[in-house]
């Protein structure tokens, strides 16, 4: 697995708490492994609704007659 | 709990259209929605015209697919038009003067005492005096 070298900055308490649990050589597998699981959660957090909202910011706008003209288009 | 039928115009207008109004006031019923204090429906007829909006406006595929996806996975109940519904729907496009396709959504909104929600400026000046509808 690739990977790359960050640095970060957390609270001193959480720092000294985390040397708590893992040896100083295994901090990275922590974070990485706890970073995952929180992206993971978000992911699932997102329901239809914000997914759909979302899209709204990035699509290309046009005019309402232009929409209206392609709903309507080949009825018969 | 308020009940809204949803249309192709205020769908695609909202994903795709300049008008950012038609964005903000869905937005309050998209969080409304959300908050379980609203309820969408439509008829059958919403993926089919979704689909051909799409289809003759946007010519990038990728991007149409997606709206597409996007848009079929919005928590809407698709409801089930009996043949005694279809000749109301007949009976009021007369009346109207307007296309089957238009009124059967509002005749929902009607049978399911909810607002039905649209952009179609035409459709609605010619039927807004049957009430339960909104234009965005």
């Amino acid at each position: 697995m690739n990977t790359t070298q960050i640095s970060i900055t957390i609270p001193e308490y959480i720092y000294k708490t985390l040397i708590g649990f893992v040896s100083k050589g295994k901090i990275s597998n922590f974070v990485s492994q706890a970073v995952e699981t929180k992206l993971l959660e978000q992911s699932f957090a997102n329901n239809p609704i914000d997914e759909f909202v979302a899209l709204s910011k990035k699509t290309p706008k046009q005019k309402q007659e232009n929409i209206m003209q392609a709903i309507k288009k080949g009825r018969l | 709990m308020k009940k809204y039928i949803l249309d192709a115009s205020v769908i695609l207008t909202y994903l795709i259209g300049k008008n950012n109004i038609v964005r903000i006031e869905f937005n309050k019923i998209l969080k409304s929605q959300k908050q379980n204090k609203a309820k969408f429906f439509s008829t059958h007829l919403l993926p089919k015209e979704i689909g051909n909006g799409l289809r003759y406006s946007i010519s990038n595929q990728k991007l149409a697919k997606e709206i597409l996806e996007k848009s079929l996975n919005l928590p809407v109940t698709y409801f089930e038009l009996k043949p005694e519904h279809y000749q109301k729907i007949l009976e009021l496009s007369y009346k109207l003067q307007t296309s089957f396709y238009d009124t059967s959504y509002h005749f929902l909104a009607i049978l399911l005492k909810a607002t039905f929600l649209t952009c179609d400026k035409r459709y609605f000046q010619k039927a807004k005096q049957l009430k339960h509808i909104t234009l965005l």
